[in-house]
């Protein structure tokens, strides 16, 4: 068949396909168009019964006119929808039927039902009616759940209906592509394979094959074109035969010929490639002597007889210079002739190795090495090594002056010094050393530390030598006492160290000793001065203590008898004896308060608890509560900047506030009292401040006003009896802190008191 | 090789689409041991889906094992069900209200049919022609049934009191012979009864239907300990029942003969119309109980109470797993 016919064949049945799966796609979307028009008619007739279920129940529970006159008028709609041609085509036709009957069973229902309510009011039997209510409400549930299912039935339908529409697009889709994919595999057989295959035999005949040809043997129009093909192929082959045997003559005359030329080539490449390796073997070794020379740390170079230099390595000329053909005298020292006395140039005369020292034109000294060198004409060089020697000659000076300054010191120092070997053996020891000792240098040699040592304070450096020896410490430092050679005992201070070798390993031991008796007898009676200021300090307290407790019971007497005779006696005796009967009395009172005063001072020491963690708010909170009367009386105004929690005794702290508030109040101007607590941190220590708006003290008062009974006022003017700054202050000191005031007379007081961060023991 | 691919991917794609547009169905697993159930239920048209069942071999192949129990009557099973001799019963919703919601254990599985076949049957020659003529008869009736019930509501509806006409109890079989013999002017009955009796009278007989358009129901009954031990027995029970309510929609003839030959009947074609065959679980049958239940209530000898929420007598979770869709309580 040909391919012409192959094309009309294929067309027709396209054509016919198309047509096919138009009418179908058509029938079945009217089909599925239909049953959303019977979708909707049912929908309908279920939002029809429902409507009717709640007008009647509307109906039933409210008697409305209104409302039945509604239900009427839906009811009429809803058979006219029951008898529509539309559902009449359903196939669910039981269900149609099952709800026709039930609505025909509402509408024999509704007239009693409604001639039921209409007379309501008649007293009709209350269960009759009930019956009635709920058969109607039974009924038209029926009718809506009858509805329901055909409604549902339907939907069902047209879906089932949809679906099958939606199965038959794929089936057609996938037809459709099975017979493109047919027709695209008979036109790749019928004619691209053809083809391929004809494009395959003109590359093959372009790459000079004859012999194969295309195969392919239909009867088409490609078949011809095939055959026409192979027939043209093989006259082409027969000349191409006759023009390959000319051409394979010509190519073996090229080929011995070219084989001549190769061998002649290769041998010239071989000898190239030698020669090459030669010379970068001698480059290379050149390279190594010339880097060694660079890299020496001293300098070389090479000197002509007409003075020029033509080498120097990079040392030279880092140091000196870069010859640059000059001649040495020129650049060197920048003379114009040769040097008068060149000992270089003495080779040039020997002709021996000449060693000589030279301090060059930069000041540093050379240890220089001069030899006779010969070039390969047999010219004569002077090959010249310089080495710098100025660091080393300096490192021996300086050790050689160390040396004499050390010796001085060992020597003429005021310290002893002595070097004793690990075995306790004394190695060295210096004229002050052996003055201490009262031993002479021959003496001492043969003696060990042992021997000298007091017995107390041998164990001590034993123990104090193996921990150096450890290296648990670099040094030690040890007050001792020695045993002279005439037996008396002498202290000294020792400081002894390691000296050690090369490689670390200690040697011996290093020791600076000196003499401290004088400090020792001054440390003696100052430790005895202090133990008698404790004890008669000790003794103070107690007194003060006793005298103010003791004291208190024969006043109290005192006190009593003159207050008995002032009251038995008075009018008795004449004026002058009340007059004198009542200042008894007062002193009395006063001493009394005095003692009492006194007491407290003194309890401040002897009382005293033991620092612990108190937070100063609190404190203050207490002070105030305690003076509330003194501060409701004055109406003074007391407050507060946040303050720190210290470490304190808490009652007597609080005995600190409660002394400086009051004395706020107590000193007073006409207004009222305004009081202001602070506290700043300074380095390690709180500073509170109590500042006042009293009638404040004259600067010339204000050393005294912390001593115990010192009064700036008379007693007429304000009471008390001096005590209170004298007990802040010890509060104070007693917690190693600082207590001062600052004032301007008549405007106010500040009163400042420090109490350490961390506290110390009081 | 393109082409052969082209072939493949496109034949393929085509089975992915076709399979996309099938619409899986749930289906309960028939896997596992057999299992056995006890069920009284009774030998009427009435249990059809159950007799199909079980002619089509439907429970063996849910790998279920059925103690089949006959009862003459709906309330003398639902009585053996709740002294816990049976897992299952079988009895019309009347019976149920009457006799099964005294029990707060009591469950309704699902309708099983439902059915207007209860009839009154009249005798023309003592000048019955219309339900009114009714007046100062004779209505031959099975007292404590919904027969009863339905007399009440037709003299309602014709407005008439039950004084007015004169109630004798008689069973089904009695009334059809008294019927015949004139001892009584009419019978309220069900089928076959109601056929018998209007075949009897011939010429003479007028009928009425019965139950005012109301359907009665014939349903399948549990009682809460069972679902609590077989829950997965009843849901294969169930999708059994389904198979043969699909059998009997497809192959209504068939499912006739089977019938008469599991009943040793003839002529079932005659009634079969009456009735329709299918599970559910509706708002309409909740609300007749309720009408019932409050007829009963306020019937002579017993105290008006409250009237319970039907609804937590309503086990619908073995039909929910089974047929979901058939379940139309909230409406």
């Amino acid at each position: 068949m040909t391919i012409e016919r192959r094309i009309q064949i294929t067309t027709v049945v396209l054509v016919l396909f198309v047509l096919a799966a138009i009418s179908t796609l058509f029938w079945s979307s009217r089909q599925v168009e239909h049953g959303i028009k019977r979708v909707e008619t049912t929908s309908q007739v279920v939002r029809g019964a429902f409507m009717l279920k709640t007008l009647m129940d509307d109906y039933l529970d409210h008697g409305s006119e209104r409302v039945l006159r509604q239900w009427d008028k839906l009811n009429k709609t809803l058979g006219q929808l029951l008898d529509y041609e539309v559902i009449s085509e359903s196939i669910e036709r039981p269900l149609l039927e099952d709800l026709k009957k039930v609505y025909r069973s509402v509408n024999y229902l509704y007239p009693r039902v409604a001639e039921m309510r209409a007379s309501i009011d008649q007293n009709q039997d209350l269960k009759t009616k009930k019956m009635l209510t709920n058969l109607m409400s039974l009924q038209l549930e029926q009718l809506v759940i009858a509805a329901n299912n055909l409604s549902e039935a339907t939907q069902l339908l047209t879906l089932n209906r949809r679906y099958f529409v939606q199965q038959l697009i794929v089936a057609l889709g996938i037809s459709a592509v099975l017979i493109i994919l047919i027709n695209i595999y008979l036109i790749r057989k019928s004619v691209v394979r053809p083809l391929k295959l004809l494009s395959i035999g003109v590359d093959r005949i372009g790459t000079g094959n004859f012999d194969r040809v295309t195969e392919i043997r239909s009867d088409d129009e490609v078949g011809k074109l095939s055959q026409a093909f192979d027939t043209m192929v093989a006259r082409l082959g027969e000349r191409d035969t006759a023009l390959t045997k000319a051409r394979d003559e010509l190519e073996l005359r090229v080929e011995e010929r070219t084989a001549e030329l190769t061998l002649a080539n290769e041998r010239l490449i071989l000898e190239i490639e030698e020669r090459k390796r030669a010379e970068e073997g001698i480059t290379a070794e050149r390279q190594r002597l010339y880097d060694v020379l660079e890299t020496l740390p001293v300098y070389v170079c090479l000197l002509d007889s007409d003075y020029r230099m033509p080498f120097a390595n990079r040392y030279f000329r880092e140091t000196f210079a870069e010859p640059l053909g000059r001649r040495c005298h020129d650049f060197l020292f920048n003379l114009t002739v040769p040097c008068e006395i060149c000992e270089t140039y003495t080779v040039m005369k020997t002709r021996e190795p000449h060693h000589w020292y030279w301090t060059g034109p930069n000041g540093r000294n050379y240890d220089i090495y001069d030899f006779p060198f010969f070039e390969a004409d047999g010219s004569m060089l002077i090959l010249e090594m310089g080495i710098d020697i100025t660091d080393r000659r300096r490192a021996e000076q300086d050790l050689r002056e160390s040396e004499e300054r050390f010796r001085g010191i060992f020597e003429q120092g005021q310290l002893g010094v002595e070097i004793l070997g690990l075995n306790g053996q004394f190695e060295m020891t210096n004229p002050m050393f052996q003055q201490l000792l009262g031993y002479s240098q021959g003496e001492v040699a043969k003696l060990t530390f042992e021997d000298v040592t007091h017995p107390d304070d041998l164990e001590t450096e034993y123990e104090l030598n193996q921990r150096l020896l450890r290296e648990e410490m670099p040094y030690f430092e040890l007050d001792k006492r020695y045993i002279r050679k005439d037996g008396r005992v002498t202290w000294a201070n020792l400081t002894k160290s390691l000296l050690r070798d090369q490689d670390g390993t200690p040697t011996s031991f290093l020791s600076m000793i000196q003499d401290i008796n004088e400090r020792k007898k001054m440390e003696e009676l100052l430790r005895r001065r202090a133990e008698e200021l404790a004890r008669s300090n000790e003794d103070l307290q107690q007194f003060a203590y006793v005298a103010s407790h003791d004291l208190q019971e024969p006043l109290r007497n005192v006190a009593s008898c003159l207050q008995l005779l002032e009251k038995k006696y008075k009018n008795n005796l004449d004026a002058k004896a009340d007059q004198l009967i009542h200042y008894a009395v007062e002193s009395s009172v006063r001493m009394k308060a005095l003692i009492q005063d006194l007491l407290a001072y003194s309890r401040v020491v002897t009382k005293g608890s033991p620092p612990q963690r108190v937070d100063c708010e609190q404190i203050l909170d207490q002070t105030v509560k305690n003076l509330r009367s003194a501060i409701s009386e004055s109406g003074a105004v007391i407050i507060h900047d946040p303050l720190p929690t210290v470490l304190a005794d808490d009652a007597q702290l609080s005995q600190v506030f409660q002394n400086l508030i009051g004395n706020g109040i107590k000193f007073r101007r006409e207004e009222h009292p305004q009081i202001h607590v602070s506290a700043v941190k300074n380095n390690k220590e709180w500073i509170f401040s109590v500042k006042d708006n009293g009638i404040g003290i004259e600067s010339r008062h204000l050393h005294r006003i912390f001593m115990i009974f010192q009064r700036l006022h008379k007693r007429s003017q304000y009471g008390g009896t001096g005590i209170g700054l004298a007990i802040v202050k010890k509060v104070v000191e007693r917690h190693h802190g600082r207590v001062w005031a600052e004032s301007q007379f008549g405007n106010g007081t500040t009163f400042y008191f420090t109490i350490p961060e961390k506290g110390t023991r009081t | 090789v393109k082409i052969r691919i082209l072939l493949a991917a496109s034949f393929v794609a085509g089975l992915v689409l076709l399979t996309a547009c099938d619409s899986p169905k749930s289906k309960v697993s028939s896997d596992g041991p057999v299992e056995t159930l006890t069920l009284g239920t009774s030998a009427i048209v009435l249990s059809s889906l159950i007799w199909v069942a079980k002619a089509k071999g439907y429970f063996v192949e849910q790998h279920l094992d059925i103690d089949f129990r006959l009862y003459e009557s709906g309330h003398l099973a639902i009585r053996d069900l709740l002294a816990g001799k049976l897992d299952l019963a079988t009895a019309t919703e009347f019976s149920a209200v009457r006799n099964g919601l005294e029990r707060a254990d009591f469950r309704i599985i699902s309708i099983l049919t439902q059915t207007q076949d209860q009839q009154l049957v009249a005798r023309k020659d003592r000048g019955i022609t219309k339900l009114s003529d009714l007046r100062n008869k004779r209505v031959g009736l099975v007292q404590n049934t919904s027969s009863e019930y339905y007399l009440h509501l037709l003299l309602i509806l014709e407005k008439m009191k039950s004084e007015d006409i004169q109630v004798v109890d008689l069973l089904p079989l009695e009334q059809v012979t008294a019927l015949t013999k004139g001892d009584i002017d009419a019978v309220m009955v069900w089928e076959p009864f109601a056929t018998m009796a209007k075949q009897e009278l011939g010429s003479n007989a007028v009928s009425w239907e019965g139950q005012s358009g109301q359907d009665e129901y014939w349903l399948l009954l549990t009682t809460a300990g069972v679902i609590e031990k077989k829950s997965r027995t009843l849901r294969r029970f169930l999708a059994a029942l389904t198979k043969a309510e699909d059998f009997i929609k497809n192959n209504e003839i068939e499912a006739i003969g089977l019938m008469e030959k599991q009943l040793e009947r003839r002529n079932l074609a005659a009634v079969w119309r009456n009735n329709r065959f299918g599970l559910g679980l509706h708002r309409p049958l909740i609300l007749k109980m309720e009408a019932e239940l409050e007829w009963v209530k306020s019937g002579p000898g017993t105290g008006q109470s409250d009237i319970p929420d039907l609804n937590d007598f309503v086990y619908s979770g073995a039909l929910n797993s089974v047929e979901p869709t058939k379940i139309k309580l909230l409406h």
